[in-house]
């Protein structure tokens, strides 16, 4: 009903050829105050990462013992760790590291999703089922326990956590891909675009990508919000991210040892690992609220 | 006395792009054991008119504005809600247009029937089987199928449920919504006549919503058409019919296929219904109107008695307007 | 329906394979060597080789595979594992109670606190309620387990000295590793259970059932409820899923011998044996999750149950339609 009237009063005004499905997505986007305090978060989480070295006037890996495990003051806002290290620095660089862990995470996972769903989706038949029957046996591996056994097979690091967190994720999305793909292949908008004789790029930019890949990319957001809590899980356990490369995961985890007389170590870290959670996750939300208004409240 | 009284009924719905005004002060009376044909385009605000009498606008988004449903006389609007539960179902009682969705699709069938008689009667489980079992075979479904789930059915059989569980506690009014919008032009006939017979065979008023007026004529003693949440016109099938006054029923006939009348071709009515979230000042069916004049766009018409019982929402209605006009 | 149960647990095995062959391929090809982390850095290169070849290690990929598969079929064993020197089935069968207990109790919560607060929020849309509820389960959903684990502790051990800090040593042990894995079901639960209802809320046959002059907790419970329950099956099986998961972390935090333990040990001393044991045990508790979910859905919904009586494989594309969407 609310779809309806919104498309009415736009074909009314003429409107509906310049306004396509996604600048309604947009709109809807917008009018979700949550999700859009949690994209300018991101933004800002970005902008930490790119310029962490210049933030503060500390390297997050210059040692001072004389002023290890300091309180929070003006000359070091979150303190300094065990080793008096700078733990404003340190949550910076960690930022650096999550985003960029989590985005080549996903990024590997997303193309090779992209391309082995695509072939299931496209060719049908006896690949799709092979691909299918080894996605089913990759959904039943417990995520967690799969991730940790790659990591630990390949060593830690950036790179390797990275391939490893991209690696054990990619069977869900092939799953997504794949459906989104059946799904178009026997929509009737498509067959109706044909009929009205529009070429296959018309045909791709305007129907197939909004709708395939708007799915596509709510996943991401999510998934992304995701790695992010992998990457600190499996740091914190001692694989993925160490130290002395910060890492908020591995933080807590020298954090913990001390917990009774020093917080700042568990807290910083822990909060805005919290709200970059909390963050993707809104924004999750709020596309695909955008993109399905039904699903709204 | 009437059984029904609906007068100046207003209902909107809030939404993101502003405020629905679905129904715009409509009147309607409905007297005992009569059946009004309540016609209009998709969208005209009937549907709501209708989930209205039985309280059961959602609400938010919707509301009732202002206005009275008088049944037997008493405003259902300040009813307690347990006094409305008791009316619901059991006096009156409602088809609704989409067969497909309107049955729980958890709970077989026979248990959706028995759940309403064992509700308004307070009768034993067994005794409210067997009134279903009943109902069930009235409306021509086998009884061993009670047991079965609404999947196992077709959509003309679902819609029997449906009237099933509408009568089976012989309501005074039935409001039937579009009960055959839905299902295939082969099963219409046949379950509207069945809809009529029983609604003779326990003397219960109806308030039959469709866009289709040869469904109308068949069945309604009484008519009123509905534009843009307003009642346009309304009276007798003969007066609706063959005295036709306001441009826009003229329009709805001329836009029909007619065996009696030669015609070349059909004349759709241009233009679509007016945004009803952005109704115009004047007369609601102005722009569309062929004979629109300012008087038309500036002040809106009131609906006005010009025959017995007959009422039209015009500045201009047919018998008073210009003879070449009328040719047109 | 009982054919339709076994056709499914024959399906395991082609997944149990799998699990296998995979994580028995990404452990071969790490470049370290158990034997050398059992003997020390100050054994020979000799020592190394003659301990790799006692457990097999340098025979070809397909042989140990093959080893792999022939000791459990002919003798029911997962092998002997490198670093503790016992059955790897033993030491887990050991630990997998712990396991499980705590996982059924985390799902148990997001059942008994998930659904009905949902549910409440659900009716109460748009009011204080929906809104702290919604709120509450937006910022669990949040909290890394491994967070909550160490602030529970410092809170409610630590500081409080409420629940011992670590162990199981008595039932009050359980109780923060329980709320640790259930914090996110709960959420999960609870979100999904408001959208569901919300969405089932608004479907005709809802406003059959309230056009009947049914009261609204009849209308709720009795129609509204059962048909809401569909999806929120699923996110209760997964939620059992992630409690596993969880565990690993909340395991290893309050030092409780159970699986996740057991699996954090192994990986970290190269016990690829018993790494390769604890997910083939945890992958066959999955896939047996899945099962109990897709009976469950069969319970609820006569659709679903006619399609899995009919044919398997229309069962199995409707399913995946399903997931899809």
């Amino acid at each position: 009903m609310k779809r309806w009237l919104e498309t009415r009063k736009l074909a009314r005004k003429g409107e509906i050829r310049s306004v396509g499905k996604f600048s309604l997505m947009v709109r809807r986007f917008c009018r979700n105050k949550a999700a859009v305090a949690s994209l300018v978060f991101i933004l800002l989480l970005i902008l930490i990462a790119v310029f962490a070295d210049v933030l503060t006037p500390y390297d997050y890996d210059a040692q001072n013992l004389s002023e290890k495990l300091r309180q929070p003051s003006a000359a070091h806002w979150f303190g300094t760790d065990d080793f008096g290290r700078d733990i404003l620095t340190r949550v910076f660089v960690g930022t650096r590291v999550s985003l960029l862990v989590s985005i080549l995470a996903v990024g590997i996972s997303t193309v090779f999703a992209l391309v082995i769903g695509s072939i299931a989706g496209y060719f049908g038949g006896a690949v799709d089922n092979v691909i299918m029957r080894i996605t089913d046996i990759f959904m039943a591996l417990p995520g967690m326990l799969f991730a940790m056994t790659v990591s630990a097979a390949l060593g830690t690091g950036i790179w390797n956590t990275a391939i490893a967190l991209g690696f054990t994720s990619i069977a869900p999305i092939v799953r997504q891909v794949r459906a989104s793909i059946l799904l178009l292949k026997d929509q009737e908008f498509i067959e109706a675009s044909k009929a009205f004789g529009s070429g296959n790029t018309v045909i791709i930019v305007r129907h197939v990508i909004p709708n395939a890949f708007a799915p596509l990319i709510v996943q991401i957001a999510l998934r992304l919000g995701d790695t992010i809590m992998a990457i600190s899980g499996l740091s914190f356990l001692g694989l993925g991210v160490q130290p002395p490369t910060p890492e908020w995961g591995n933080m807590v985890s020298v954090g913990k040892d001390y917990m009774s007389e020093f917080l700042p170590l568990i807290l910083f870290p822990g909060i805005f690992v919290i709200l970059t959670m909390l963050a993707f996750n809104l924004l999750g939300d709020g596309m695909r609220d955008a993109m399905d208004p039904r699903m709204k409240r | 006395m009437e059984l029904l009284q609906i007068k100046d009924l207003r209902i909107q719905f809030n939404t993101d792009t502003g405020i629905v005004h679905a129904v715009n002060g409509v009147d309607l009376s409905l007297q005992e054991g009569e059946c009004l044909g309540l016609v209009g385009e998709t969208g005209a605000g009937k549907t709501t008119t209708a989930l209205g009498i039985l309280d059961l606008i959602q609400t938010p988004p919707g509301k009732i504005v202002s206005g009275e449903i008088l049944y037997k006389g008493r405003n259902i609007r300040e009813m307690k809600p347990h006094e409305i539960r008791d009316l619901r179902g059991n006096e009156i009682s409602m088809i609704f247009q989409d067969p497909m969705s309107a049955l729980n699709p958890v709970i077989p069938v026979g248990h959706q029937i028995a759940e309403v008689i064992r509700l308004h009667q307070k009768c034993s489980k067994n005794e409210a089987d067997r009134q279903m079992l009943a109902m069930l075979e009235k409306v021509r479904i086998p009884a061993e199928r009670a047991d079965e789930y609404p999947h196992q059915f077709s959509g003309g059989m679902k819609q029997r449920v449906v009237i099933a569980i509408a009568l089976a506690c012989n309501p005074k009014l039935l409001i039937a919504d579009e009960p055959t919008t839905a299902l295939d032009v082969t099963i219409q006939a046949q379950v509207l006549k069945m809809i009529r017979e029983l609604q003779q065979e326990i003397h219960t008023s109806m308030l039959l919503i469709t866009h289709d007026l040869g469904i109308v004529a068949q069945t309604c003693e009484k008519v009123a058409i509905m534009y843009a949440g307003e009642i346009v016109e309304s009276g007798t099938a003969e007066d609706i019919f063959d005295r036709t006054a306001h441009p826009y029923t003229k329009g709805l006939f001329a836009s029909i296929p007619s065996i009696d009348r030669k015609m070349r071709r059909l004349t759709p009515i241009e233009g679509l219904m007016p945004d009803p979230t952005d109704l115009p000042a004047g007369c609601s069916f102005g722009p569309r109107c062929p004979y629109v004049s300012d008087l038309c766009r500036e002040h809106k018409p009131e609906l006005q008695e010009i025959g017995a019982g007959h009422f039209c929402r015009c500045h201009f209605p047919s018998q008073k307007r210009s003879p070449e006009k009328e040719g047109q | 329906m009982i054919r339709y149960i076994i056709r499914r647990l024959f399906l395991l095995i082609p997944i149990l394979i799998g699990t296998v062959v995979i994580v028995f391929t990404i452990n071969f090809f790490s470049d370290i060597s158990p034997a050398r982390l059992v003997l020390g850095p100050t054994a020979t290169e000799e020592q190394v080789e003659a301990k790799e070849d006692e457990w097999g290690l340098n025979d070809p990929y397909l042989v140990q595979l093959g080893r792999y598969f022939w000791r459990i079929v002919s003798q029911g064993s997962l092998g002997t594992s490198y670093i503790y020197n016992q059955p790897v089935l033993k030491m887990i069968m050991d630990r997998l109670p712990n396991t499980l207990i705590i996982g059924l109790l985390a799902a148990t919560l997001s059942v008994m606190i998930g659904i009905p607060l949902g549910i409440l929020a659900a009716i109460k849309q748009n009011t204080a309620l929906d809104y702290i509820a919604t709120f509450l389960a937006i910022l669990c959903g949040a909290i890394p387990p491994f967070v909550l684990c160490i602030l529970m502790q410092l809170v409610l051990a630590v500081r409080l000295h409420w629940l011992p800090v670590s162990g199981i040593r008595s039932w009050l042990g359980y109780i923060m590793p329980i709320i640790a894995c259930g914090v996110m079901p709960v959420a999960m639960t609870c979100r999904m259970t408001r959208s569901s209802m919300l969405e089932t809320i608004r479907q005709d046959y809802i406003r059959t059932a309230r056009a009947k002059g049914l009261k609204e907790g009849t209308v709720i419970w009795k129609h509204a409820l059962k048909n809401a329950l569909i999806p929120i099956i699923t996110v209760v099986g997964m939620t059992y899923a992630m409690s596993l998961c969880g565990s690993i972390i909340s395991e290893a935090i309050f030092n409780i011998p159970g699986l996740g333990n057991l699996m954090n040990s192994s990986i970290s001393q190269k016990d690829y044996i018993t790494n390769l044991g604890c997910v083939l045990v945890a992958a066959f508790i999955m896939s047996f999750v899945t099962l109990i979910t897709d009976l469950i859905y069969a319970a609820v919904d006569p659709r679903i149950k006619a399609q899995y009586a009919a044919t398997g494989k229309r069962a199995r594309t409707y399913k995946r339609k399903e997931a899809a969407v």
